[in-house]
């Protein structure tokens, strides 16, 4: 009768070997990612100037935007036909679409409203108003052919007076873009222009109700 | 033929050879024979893992002696006696403490001499000791190795509290607290809004119960024939009562009144940060019930991004993702 000890000490060394080439051969199954090429990177930037505004301007508190339907994140949504989502191959935001949107709010309505617009970082500043802002869309819609390509903005706004908690106006605003070309350089320009013109909209809104957000006289 | 030896030239022969052996074994062990050495008893709390008989005992780093016995101590079962023989001319004092000491990781222990300045008092051994006892203290590594244990068992409790505390049923309440407080923080923005309104609308409430008082009081005097006994008695206590009414209410007036720019600044000034740190911190909540609810489910996900197709612009078709 053969004894495992036996078959250990002559064939100890096979079975150690072949051990470790099956322990070495798991290792593909831990990925972190596949080794194709890098998504190109784009940004959401208003393409204005810096705003100058007095010291007697209207301090407004911009508020994190909510995302709606999946737009949080760095990836670029795509609203398919039937109610599908998907996100655009090969590219991303530079950033996540939520800070992206809120410093574009804040740098066009402080530039275009006359009002210190006071973003990420200003919750201790003493503010007239809060802006809060709902992304409903910010997304690549693919038509039937390429002519048909466009992208679409819809961003609804509560502009909400902090000493008494009154709701002052709450527009929505929506823009939609075609989209020349197929690749994704077309298509994040078609983006930044359809924000921009948003914030002309958002501009000249804001510009109407700031009043109200004017610190009152002692 | 009978061999004829020198038994002299033997003798010799053996004595020179077992003197050379002598002498090549005393060269070998390096003994050094002009040596003089001092024995010293040394007492360590709990455990010497790691040192052995013949352990080398430093001073300040050179090796000045070695460990001849370790036995458990004799009139305390939780120390353990070491016997330590040092060369004469190592300055042990008074003030000379002896340390267990590891060398490296590798768990071999040795016993490290400091102080012993030169100038102090010599260790010499008390009355009715035999030999000096040399001051033990504990080594930082070997507290470091007691503790670690504890540390570990109180990590692991602080991790299982730190679950306990982001449990779903908990973020849910920390929501409900933060929703509370805002409308209590709205609730209190606009109540102290119509303050001065409530105010003036007390100050003529009051001037009524005043009035009304005087009456009272006008009334209870005259002892109206209508009212029985009990009925004036009544009326006193109504009198009493309305007047206590007014201290209060009086007292109430003039702590709004002394405190109406600190109320006003708060209201105008401090409520409405309050109120927009509220809403973060709701958000947070929020978004820390969010995560907590994903990485339950499934933290590959959270960690890798779920599977989802991806839209090329190329050919215009969704490619699903590998996992």
């Amino acid at each position: 009768m053969i004894k495992l000890s036996m078959l250990l000490r002559r064939y100890g060394g096979a079975l150690l070997l072949a051990s470790a080439a099956a322990v070495s051969g798991c290792g593909p199954i831990i990925s972190f990612g596949g080794d194709g090429p890098g998504d190109t990177v784009y940004s959401l930037k208003y393409p204005g100037g810096y705003h100058t505004n007095g010291d007697d301007a209207p301090v407004i508190y911009v508020d994190e935007p909510h995302m709606a339907d999946g737009l949080a994140g760095q990836k670029i949504a795509v609203a398919l036909a039937g109610e599908r989502r998907s996100t655009l191959k090969g590219a991303r935001w530079s950033a996540p679409l939520s800070t992206l949107v809120r410093d574009y709010v804040a740098r066009a309505l402080g530039d275009k409203a006359g009002a210190h617009m006071i973003g990420e970082g200003g919750l201790d500043i003493h503010a007239g108003c809060r802006l809060g802002t709902k992304v409903w869309a910010l997304e690549f819609v693919p038509g039937g052919d390429v002519g048909g390509d466009k992208v679409e903005i819809a961003i609804e706004m509560s502009l909400v007076r902090l000493s008494d908690s009154t709701l002052i106006s709450h527009p929505t605003f929506t823009r939609s873009m075609s989209v020349q070309g197929t690749d994704g350089d077309v298509v994040m320009t078609a983006f930044n222009r359809a924000m921009a013109a948003t914030a002309d909209e958002m501009g000249l809104w804001l510009k109407d109700q700031v009043d109200a957000c004017r610190a009152p006289v002692k | 033929m009978e061999t004829r030896a020198s038994h002299i030239l033997v003798g010799a022969f053996v004595l020179a050879f077992l003197s050379g052996l002598i002498a090549f074994a005393i060269w070998i062990a390096k003994v050094d024979l002009d040596a003089e050495y001092q024995d010293y008893d040394i007492y360590f709390d709990g455990t010497v893992s790691g040192l052995y008989k013949r352990s080398i005992v430093y001073y300040l780093g050179i090796p000045v002696g070695d460990v001849r016995d370790i036995r458990v101590a004799e009139n305390d079962s939780s120390k353990v006696h070491v016997l330590v023989r040092l060369r004469d001319e190592v300055p042990v004092t008074e003030t000379t403490t002896a340390r267990l000491e590891f060398q490296g990781l590798t768990g071999v222990a040795y016993i490290e001499l400091k102080g012993g300045a030169s100038g102090g008092t010599p260790l010499t051994p008390k009355e009715g000791r035999e030999r000096a006892v040399i001051p033990s203290e504990a080594s930082p590594l070997m507290e470091f190795y007691e503790s670690a244990p504890n540390l570990i068992n109180e990590a692991i409790l602080a991790i299982q509290q730190v679950q306990k505390l982001l449990s779903d049923e908990n973020l849910q309440k920390v929501g409900t607290i933060l929703d509370n407080a805002d409308q209590v923080a709205a609730n209190l923005a606009a109540g102290t809004q119509g303050l001065d309104r409530l105010m003036s609308d007390v100050r003529g409430v009051m001037a009524q119960i005043g009035e009304t008082t005087q009456k009272l009081n006008q009334l209870a005097d005259s002892g109206h024939k209508l009212l029985s006994e009990d009925a004036a008695l009544l009326i006193t206590e109504a009198v009493k009562a309305v007047n206590a009414a007014e201290t209060t209410l009086n007292r109430i007036d003039g702590l709004v009144d002394a405190n109406e720019e600190n109320i006003t600044q708060f209201v105008a000034g401090s409520l409405p940060e309050v109120t927009r740190m509220i809403v973060d911190l709701r958000r947070t909540a929020r978004s820390l019930s969010r995560l907590v609810t994903r990485i339950e489910r499934n933290p590959g996900e959270v960690l890798f991004g779920p599977a989802e197709s991806k839209y090329d612009l190329k050919t215009r078709k969704e490619e699903e993702k590998k996992k």
